[in-house]
């Protein structure tokens, strides 16, 4: 069931080529609020000095630094570190994501803002703005995707865009419900756990034992993200196919769902990571064997880096394909299985 | 909407999207300089440097002796409490009558929090709780004075002083009187009964769990120096300062408990059969004591031979030097590092014997600290202590870098027993100096490694290493930049305790940066007959700065008082750059060119050439000589130098071909210079769209579409 699902859905991603290369457009123009400011500073700075020749042989530690101690505070240039080269990104983002880094911001803001009737922007910034937005987008190109998916038919734009906004409200209501809980969970759960085990550990003799703390910590905490995100999945599934209404009925029915078949649901969503593993382990290597010196390598890297953000937007795509149908297959099952019984 | 347009739009925004991409990188390769210079005439091989120098460079065979301690003591595992007595024999060098003899009692730091070094921390002993057990102290039972016949008892004159700043509460250095002086050439004898007990680890001493490292942990006796004693409180950033002479140990503690110790093997031992052991230790010609204990180190022994290089290797310097056994201890759970910790080791004895005088001792304790000791990268005669993580992966100098470091105060520090209290740079700038050469003569360049998931624990920080592969590991990478953020905040040259906010730049970062720019400014030749000349004629003695000043000026003949002026005396920062570099094309002849119908046009050959100009400028305080290297399209290539001493120079020429690109300073002579990025201009055409900033910014770009997705993956 699982594979028919994961066949089916990706045939359907695959007919929706037009629709992703939409929602890539989204995320280039987006990143290009910063990225292209970054590029002039980078312009003026390199521009007439020789370092431009020394920088595309190796990046130099020692220019780095400089360039981060001339561009502090509230310059885009500040934002970026060393994360930036090799693959380190999926380790800098994936350990953001594991501390709840983004969820926290959003929920510290919010708090100050009913609870102490502040608005504190040290908890926001430009590249938060941003992510925000591509969420908002998010939440309406969802109902778009996934009411495709369930009816499956290829739509036009003009249907995709009316079906996207059709499921906006919901949607919305569900995302802020999933801040809510996520916020929750990392302020009572994992930030405690996390101080604790540094606590508990720190008279320890091994380094190793922390360190296998601090691991157990990352996969529970992934699985449990895991658990939630796949709740979050089912309910918009719900939401669409059964068109529920309220977020926080469907949110208990996406979990309860996602619960009661977890052998399908889980396999679906291990599935699918894994695949999110291989395509990031591909990258790693291009990016490691591509020198990146000269014009031709560094164009190179840039559309396979392009390649990467596709085929991530697929296999995001591909979540809420294969599993509309996984959703589908079981309460078909269901209902045939009721109507023998009955 | 007809279906029609739809398509239409969508293509034109695909196709729009594709055409900002390629503004963005699709850019022809720029106007790219070639900065490999032809080394044409260079080739030629160079004759080896005259050496004969050397012959009459001897080194001392001992010290001094000017403070002998025997000593008996026994260590409670229970209470952590050290006791016993030690006999001091001191020599009165100082060619006068002395009466009063100030000691330290370093442990009485850990007291409580009004010592000077809690107070200089914040008035606590940088730990959050304390209960009072885990504090320590040197309590100092009775000082009797020996001669042939008699013990006299000058416990009655025993006084706590504070010669830095007066803090009653301060208990580190206290005062006894002899009844009688001591004549010049004459020796005192002191019996003291003391007792110390270990804290909670502080500042690289203490216990925890079962491992002691036991340091600073005896009455010392302070330096007749400089025509008085010198005998400073402990401070909060401060190391030490001590006489040479004999040392010999011994100590009592539970059989199962493995001993490392200055002096390396005990000279010998005994089971007393009542669950403890005895132990004894003797190490000559050295400053100073340390040891420790745990039932849990796993000791190695090996045995370091000098390694002849192959004759055609480059500037090694094939002094034979001798060998000697390398004890290294442990943690159970590193068996991963001892390779390593050999291996830096090695090098280390090899290079630094090499550079500056033979290692004089047996032997050489390497000591893996436990976490949470916060004993790691620390020397102590003959022992020290490095530190690392079982995570480092092998492009990491770990512990590579801070064993090298370590082992390197064998020479700068111990052999070289500079005041550590007030010229802190002599030991540890000269040691980071020579420490980065190891690094880059030893080995390949590291590389910038960086932790992800993990955090905080057993004294240390986990988690999962990432490697840079494409980013080297520089010698000081950031080092400028902390010149540039703190240099101005204190003149390098200053007693250690007497810094604003710059005891670890103008101890470490800024002396060793210093010591590069004068071996660059000086030749590779030149900088090692200075720091070999220096090293042997200092062994087992107590230099000062103005001894290693002589001694440049001894050796190159040259006034140098520049550069220390600028540099150790100063608080001045260097920033040298290309202010500006313009090319003209010199029009044809405009005009009257005439008087009496007679031409007056002198320059008639220069239309169509150009007329470029190079502006240097100093824009720090700071004043060096430097280099400018100007390169013309051509090829053709031009240096100057410049003295550097107005705000600014200016360079012009009149040539066939416009000017290139200009330097100053390009080998990096300067590296005090803060900011490299200015020292270089290029001419180039028009609105420069940089490849490499396009590169870059590509990457920055892919983080940025990567956070966008991580961010909206939850919900
Ligand atoms: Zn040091």
């Amino acid at each position: 069931m699982i594979l028919h699902a994961f066949t089916s859905g990706f045939s359907q991603v695959g007919r929706s080529k037009r629709l992703i290369i939409f929602a890539w457009i989204l995320n280039v123009a987006l990143s290009f609020v910063v990225v292209v400011p970054l590029l002039n500073t980078l312009d003026g700075y390199i521009g007439d000095t020789v370092n431009e020749e020394e920088l595309l042989q190796q990046i130099s530690a020692n220019w780095f630094a400089t360039f981060q101690a001339d561009h502090r505070a509230g310059d885009i240039a500040a934002n970026i570190d060393l994360t930036i080269f090799g693959h380190a990104v999926f380790y800098h983002h994936t350990e953001l994501f594991l501390g709840g880094a983004i969820v926290k911001r959003i929920g510290h803001f919010f708090s100050d803002l009913v609870f102490r009737f502040r608005v504190s922007t040290e908890h926001i910034d430009l590249l938060l703005m941003l992510t925000l937005l591509y969420d908002l987008l998010w939440i309406f190109l969802a109902g778009g995707f996934i009411s495709l998916f369930a009816r499956n038919q290829a739509g036009s734009i003009s249907e995709f865009l009316s079906e996207g906004a059709r499921y906006v409200g919901p949607f919305l209501r569900l995302s802020l419900l999933a801040v809510l809980i996520f916020f929750l969970l990392f302020i009572i759960v994992v930030d405690p756990i996390t101080r604790l085990i540094s606590s508990w550990t720190e008279r320890e003799a091994s380094e190793l034992t922390p360190f296998v703390y601090y691991m157990i910590r990352n996969i529970w905490v992934a699985l449990m993200l895991a658990f939630l995100s796949m709740s979050t999945d089912y309910a918009k599934i719900r939401i669409v196919v059964d068109d529920r209404s309220s977020a926080l009925v469907a949110y208990g029915a996406g979990m309860w769902f996602a619960l009661r078949h977890l052998s399908h649901t889980g396999g679906l969503y291990i599935l699918l990571t894994l695949i999110g593993f291989i395509l990031i382990s591909l990258y790693a290597i291009a990016e490691s064997q591509i020198p990146q010196s000269g014009y031709t390598t560094i164009l190179l890297m840039f559309i396979i880096q392009q390649i990467y953000v596709v085929m991530r937007l697929c296999l995001k795509t591909g979540f809420f394909a294969t599993q509309t149908n996984l959703y589908n297959a079981i309460s078909r099952q269901e209902h045939a299985s009721l109507a023998r019984s009955g | 909407m007809p279906r029609s347009w739809i398509t239409t739009a969508e293509y034109t925004l695909f196709i729009l999207t594709l055409i900002a991409l390629s503004a963005f990188i699709g850019l022809p390769p720029g106007d790219h300089i070639d900065l490999q210079e032809s080394h044409t005439g260079d080739t030629a091989e160079k004759s080896p440097p005259d050496r004969s120098w050397e012959h009459y460079l001897v080194l001392p065979t001992q010290s001094e002796r000017i403070a002998n301690y025997r000593m008996d003591v026994r260590l409670d595992t229970q209470t952590n409490i050290i006791s016993g007595w030690l006999i001091l024999e001191w020599k009165n060098t100082t060619g006068r009558l002395q009466r009063d003899f100030p000691f330290h009692l370093y442990h009485n730091a850990w007291k409580n929090n009004r010592s000077t070094y809690a107070k200089e921390s914040g008035w606590h002993l940088r730990r959050s709780a304390m209960t009072d057990d885990e504090y320590g102290y040197t309590n100092v039972k009775s000082v009797k004075l020996l001669d042939d016949v008699n013990e006299i008892d000058i416990t009655p004159s025993f006084v706590y002083i504070q010669p830095d700043d007066g803090n009653k509460d301060d208990q580190t250095v206290f005062q006894v009187t002899t009844p009688r002086a001591i004549p010049p050439g004459a020796a005192a004898r002191f019996k003291i009964d003391f007792e110390t007990k270990q804290p909670l680890p502080i500042s690289r001493t203490g216990v925890i769990r079962d491992y002691h490292f036991v340091a600073q942990w005896f009455p010392k006796i302070g330096v007749w120096w400089s025509g008085q004693w010198n005998c400073h409180q402990f401070h909060s950033n401060t190391e030490f300062f001590a006489d040479y002479g004999v040392y010999d140990v011994t100590i009592t503690l539970p059989a199962r408990y493995v001993v490392g110790a200055t002096g390396g093997f005990p000279e010998w031992e005994r089971d007393n059969g009542d669950g403890t052991k005895t132990l004894n230790f003797h190490q000559a010609d050295v400053h100073d004591f340390a040891w420790l204990a745990s039932p849990h180190l796993v000791r190695t022994v090996r045995t370091f031979r000098h390694v002849e290089p192959d004759p055609g290797e480059p500037l090694d310097y094939h002094h034979p030097l001798k060998e000697v056994t390398v004890i290294l201890l442990t943690q159970p759970h590193h068996d991963n590092t001892i390779e390593r910790y050999f291996d830096a080791t090695f090098k280390s004895l090899q290079y630094y014997g090499e550079w500056y005088g033979e290692y004089p001792y047996e032997t050489v304790t390497v000591v893996d600290p436990a976490n949470g000791s916060r004993s790691g990268g620390m020397e102590y005669p003959t022992l020290f202590t490095g530190g690392t993580t079982m995570f480092a992966p092998k492009e990491q100098p770990s512990p590579e870098s801070v064993t090298v470091h370590e082992f390197g105060h064998q020479f700068w520090y111990g052999l070289i027993g500079n005041n550590e209290f007030e010229e802190a740079w002599l030991d540890e700038g000269f040691n980071s100096y020579s420490q980065a050469r190891v690094m880059e003569r030893a080995w390949k360049p590291f590389k910038i490694v960086q932790y992800f998931f993990g955090g905080d624990g057993a004294g240390t920080s986990v988690g999962i290493p990432y490697v840079f592969r494409d980013i080297d590991q520089q010698r000081y990478s950031t080092g400028n930049l902390q010149v540039r953020e703190l240099g101005t905040y204190d003149v390098m040259a200053r007693k250690g305790w007497e810094y604003y906010k710059t005891y670890s730049l103008n101890s470490y970062t800024k002396p060793a940066m210093s010591l590069m720019m004068l071996e660059n400014y000086l030749g590779e030749e030149t900088m090692y007959r200075i720091m070999r000349t220096y090293h042997h004629r200092y062994r087992y003695k107590h230099p000062t700065t103005q001894d290693f000043i002589r001694t440049v000026h001894e050796v190159t003949g040259k006034d140098m008082n520049w550069f220390f002026e600028n540099t150790w005396f100063s608080s001045g920062l260097f920033d040298y750059s290309i202010d500006a570099l313009e090319n003209r094309r010199i029009p044809p002849p405009m005009g009257i060119f005439s008087h009496n119908d007679r031409s007056t046009d002198a320059s008639i050959s220069l239309s169509g050439r150009y007329e470029s100009i190079v502006i240097v400028r100093r824009i720090g305080e700071a004043v060096a000589p430097v280099d400018v290297k100007i390169v013309f399209e051509n090829g053709e290539t031009v240096r100057e130098e410049w003295d550097g001493q107005y705000r600014w120079k200016k360079y012009t020429y009149v040539r066939e071909s416009p000017v290139k690109y200009a330097i100053v300073d390009p080998e990096r002579k300067l590296v005090l210079d803060v900011n490299y990025n200015n020292n270089s201009r290029v001419a180039r055409e028009g609105r420069f769209r940089s490849l490499a900033a396009r590169k870059i910014a590509s990457k920055w770009m892919f983080w940025v579409q990567n956070s966008l997705e991580f961010g909206s993956f939850w919900h």
